[in-house]
């Protein structure tokens, strides 16, 4: 016991010494210690509110689901017994106004369950088609008042949308609502990716033949071309720390890697093998890059420092491992692993020890990507017939779909809340 | 097609210059679209009233029987290098090696490219659904290119070969069996005539 206590303190004290880096408190994303908290209806005022395509309530009640940390106990009005039966010490309550002007009045509130005094609470004015919004900024304040770190509620996903035929990239809130189609060119656009400025998204089309890639300003809707003397290119992704992506281009007999930089169009080549390397990504600091590369027959995960150098590979079970996804705090790699022609989802610590696998037994799971606070992990699935897209906590635990109808994968999440002009 | 182009182009030219006062947009369709102009017997008897006319028609009636020709070449180079990538030779699953027979047809297919110096070939590559979006995109990139290094070797200039990759975004047939895989692990072709 002494012992074990000693070596607390020892291990405290090197965090401390190490404290260039920031420390992550780590709040369990885990379904049994999930933080209940109560929420009843918002009061109305008089006056239509067809717009509204969800109550209030049940918006908090799929953020706080979605947050991985939260879990609504919903009850028809105020329960004191209700709430302490199911160990709530906090519950939501508001109210929505019609105001003269024309706009809606959102008044949220976090209440004590014993005492029913108000902890935090905030008015929105706004236009009436932006209540969702305005709900799930609250959501974010209340995550954030009741675990000590962010939540996601305010972001955005990009993602591939089959529609009439042709892939297109879609936008839309991170719950699946409010979709915005973002290209529309009929030919094949897909593999979004967002920059460090939320408001760049980059895609790959093959509008001029070829697969090319481009980027979308969000605020404006301008669309440009971007390397084009690279020949075939595709596989961006965007750095968490600078404005630089990666991305792969076709070469003789396979693929390299680069990384460039789309508002100079500078670019350099990090790998020179005979072999197909691709589906780049950044660790969170920048300093190292992620990718598959076929060196052994079949795609496995590699890292290497972001000049190219000190390559080692990561996965060593399964045969066939690609999509690798680095983890906000830079612990975890999410990747897909296919076994049989299915694909899981499956996360492994730097060093490909400690192999987690979050999906199995429900079709084809494919495409992780980590939230920004890195709780959670978007995935698309094929569980339900057509592919879908689905969040699930980071210990495979919580999975819910987002989307519904048509085809829909490739999801990316933003770094956070951004607006723009829908389409191009 | 360069050469003859420009021979009747600067021979249209002179007898406008010559002896008339045609508008200037004339030669410059000329100029544009020499080789989608067909010449119909109604055109011909308008253009039997002058010179320039005939000369100009003569220049076009030959230049769009090369260009039938050798859109017939296209055709049929296109169809025969389809036919045997995509209906009688495939790819193995996560492979880009030619098997002997295709290696047999392409030959043939080479055969007529040396034959024919004005066509070139895009190649595309194609992979099967399986497998991640990215990763394909490098396995069609090699299927493609395990063709264009086949027949460079084989003596076709690198200059009038192309290689694109799809990936597996443009299945040839929709469905999840093994049969509908092994038919989408394929090579295309697109034969060009150079401009």
């Amino acid at each position: 016991m002494t012992m074990r206590i000693w070596l607390l303190v020892l291990v405290s004290s090197i965090v401390a010494m190490a404290g260039v880096d920031t420390v992550y408190m780590e709040i369990s994303a885990s379904g049994a210690r999930l933080i209940p908290v109560g929420v009843i209806p918002f009061e109305k005022s008089e006056g239509n509110w067809s717009m509204l395509d969800e109550e209030p309530s049940q918006i908090l009640s799929r953020d706080f689901l979605l947050s991985g940390r939260l879990d609504a106990i919903n009850q028809n009005s105020y329960s004191r017994l209700a709430f302490f039966k199911a160990r709530a010490a906090y519950y939501l309550s508001g109210k929505l106004n019609r105001t003269s002007d024309g706009k809606v009045e959102v008044v949220c509130k976090l209440n004590a369950t014993q005492s029913q005094e108000m902890v935090i609470g905030e008015t929105y004015r706004i236009a009436p088609n932006q209540v969702r919004q305005a709900i799930h900024d609250f959501a974010d304040k209340v995550i954030y008042q009741i675990t000590g770190s962010v939540g996601v509620a305010s972001t955005r996903i990009a993602y591939v949308a089959k529609i009439e035929g042709n892939k297109q990239i879609k936008v839309s809130d991170y719950d699946g609502y409010n979709p915005v189609q973002v290209t529309s060119h009929a030919s094949i656009n897909f593999m979004p990716a967002w920059g460090q400025d939320p408001d760049k998204l980059y895609f790959v089309s093959f509008r001029n033949g070829t697969s090319q890639i481009f980027e979308r300003t969000m605020s404006n809707g301008d669309v440009r071309l971007l390397f084009p003397n690279l020949g075939q290119t595709f596989s961006p992704a965007g750095s968490p720390v600078s404005n630089e992506i990666l991305f792969t281009v076709a070469s003789n007999g396979g693929s390299d890697l680069y990384r460039g930089i789309p508002a100079t169009g500078k670019y350099e080549r990090m790998t020179f093998q005979r072999a197909a390397e691709t589906s780049p990504a950044f660790s969170p600091n920048g300093k190292e890059i992620l990718y598959s590369a076929d060196r052994g027959g079949s795609p496995q995960i590699y890292v290497m420092d972001r000049d190219g150098s000190d390559s080692r590979r990561i996965t060593f079970m399964g045969r066939y491992n690609e999509s690798p996804s680095w983890s906000p705090q830079g612990d975890r790699i999410a990747y897909a692993s296919m076994d049989n022609g299915l694909f899981n989802i499956y996360t492994c610590d730097l060093d490909g020890s400690d192999v987690l696998q979050l999906t199995s037994n429900a079709g084809n799971n494919e495409h992780p990507s980590w939230s920004p606070d890195g709780t959670l992990i978007a995935f698309s699935s094929t569980r339900s017939g057509s592919s879908q897209i689905y969040v699930m906590r980071k210990d495979g635990t919580g999975v819910t779909r987002i989307t519904s109808g048509g085809e829909n994968s490739w999801q990316t999440w933003a770094p956070k809340l951004n607006k723009e002009k829908p389409n191009e | 097609m360069n050469k003859k182009l420009f021979v009747m182009i600067a021979l249209t030219g002179l007898a406008l210059m010559a002896c008339s006062k045609k508008p200037k947009q004339e030669l410059v369709q000329v100029d544009k679209a020499p080789a989608a102009k067909v010449v119909t017997p109604a055109d011909s008897a308008k253009a039997s009233e002058s010179r320039e006319d005939s000369l100009k028609n003569a220049a076009l009636q030959a230049e769009s029987l090369e260009n039938v020709r050798l859109e017939g070449q296209r055709k049929a180079l296109e169809d025969m290098m389809n036919r045997l990538m995509s209906e009688e030779i495939y790819f193995e699953f996560d492979k880009a090696v030619l098997s002997e027979k295709a290696k047999d047809l392409l030959s043939q297919a080479g055969d007529i490219l040396a034959k024919e110096p004005k066509l070139w070939v895009e190649v595309e590559g194609h992979t099967d659904e399986r497998g991640t979006e990215a990763y394909n995109m490098t396995l069609g990139g090699k299927r493609a290119q395990s063709v264009v290094d086949y027949l460079v070797n084989y003596g076709v200039a690198t200059d009038r070969l192309k290689s694109i990759s799809f990936g597996e975004e443009k299945p040839k047939t929709a469905g999840a069996t093994e049969d509908v895989f092994a038919k989408n692990r394929r090579a295309a072709f697109n034969v060009k005539i150079k401009k």
